[in-house]
């Protein structure tokens, strides 16, 4: 079996309307022409492999629970020791490093903005900077699934 | 009755790959039962509060190593039109309007182009700007230099 193609098909198809029944990897198999093991051992695989991250829901934003952009000013010297710090929050779940002074950008999420405020705290206490928060006024687009992978 | 937020906090890590009943396997967890679990997930999904529901990709091991966020000063008159017509680009991936932080970081609208080669995904960022007639003096584009973190959502 090609486990490129495999991928491929599942990427294409299964990044949303994952059949919520029974049995749904053989419901996936007679669409993609696979066995049922194949295809869950296909989506394991994708997920041993660094490819997805799971198989599950994406939620809709502030539909459950809460979230918003953060970032830090951090001297470049601190970079690899402070986004530690953030990352040990299990709240936080992207962060990234970008070319700007103000250079530490992540995503916090919790149950309420209360929650988060408490966090925001300790964060700050533990790094030693302020933290400034950039909550969502309106979004226009959000458009996460990879169209095209393993071309 | 199903407590939703312990449904959610253990659907958020994804459902189980080792089992061809995985719904059943997320019912036993909870003292449920499979039907009530799947009765609610695609009620989330009805009311909007799952968007989706499948393999969430992560983008650097695709090859897309490339993300800029772009952040632009904005007037609120303007602000639904020109995120509707920057959204309307095909390579925009993420386009929120988000509250600034005076002095700090002035930018009110913000989006997100991902790619393979920083060119590209810097090409496609010009052509924006220039196409809406925005003003680099309005704009910040920050590529990402470093991932640290990607994970889901924990709720």
């Amino acid at each position: 079996m090609d486990k490129k193609r495999l991928f491929r098909d599942l990427l294409d198809h299964f990044q949303s309307d994952f059949p919520i029944q029974e049995n749904p990897f053989e419901i996936i198999g007679r669409t993609l022409k696979y066995t049922e093991t194949e295809v869950r051992e296909g989506f394991k695989k994708l997920l041993d492999e660094g490819f997805i991250s799971r198989v599950g829901p994406v939620f809709g934003t502030h539909k459950v629970g809460y979230s918003f952009l953060a970032a830090v000013k951090c001297d470049p010297s601190r970079v690899d020791e402070v986004a530690e710090m953030i990352n040990a929050f299990e709240e936080v779940n992207h962060n990234y490093l970008r070319e700007n002074e103000l250079n530490l950008w992540f995503v916090l999420t919790g149950k309420d903005a209360e929650a988060l405020d408490t966090v925001v705290e300790e964060m700050e206490k533990k790094i030693g900077l302020p933290v400034y928060r950039f909550p969502m006024v309106k979004p226009f687009k959000i458009d996460l699934q990879v169209k095209g992978a393993f071309r | 009755m199903i407590d939703e937020k312990t449904l959610v906090s253990l659907l958020s890590k994804g459902i189980s790959l080792d089992t061809n009943r995985p719904f059943q396997q997320l019912a036993e967890k909870i003292n449920s039962t499979e039907e009530e679990v799947m009765e609610k997930i695609r009620h989330l999904l009805q009311l909007k509060k799952i968007k989706r529901f499948g393999a969430v990709v992560l983008n650097r091991s695709l090859g897309r190593n490339q993300n800029a966020m772009v952040t632009l000063k904005i007037n609120e008159k303007d602000m639904t039109e020109t995120g509707e017509r920057i959204s309307a680009y095909e390579y925009v991936t993420l386009c929120y309007e988000r509250k600034p932080v005076p002095g700090v970081w002035d930018f009110n609208l913000y989006f997100m182009v991902h790619g393979s080669e920083r060119d590209v995904v810097m090409a496609q960022i010009e052509t924006i700007l220039k196409e809406l007639k925005i003003d680099r003096s309005q704009c910040e584009i920050l590529f990402s230099t470093k991932c640290f973190k990607q994970k889901g959502a924990s709720y």
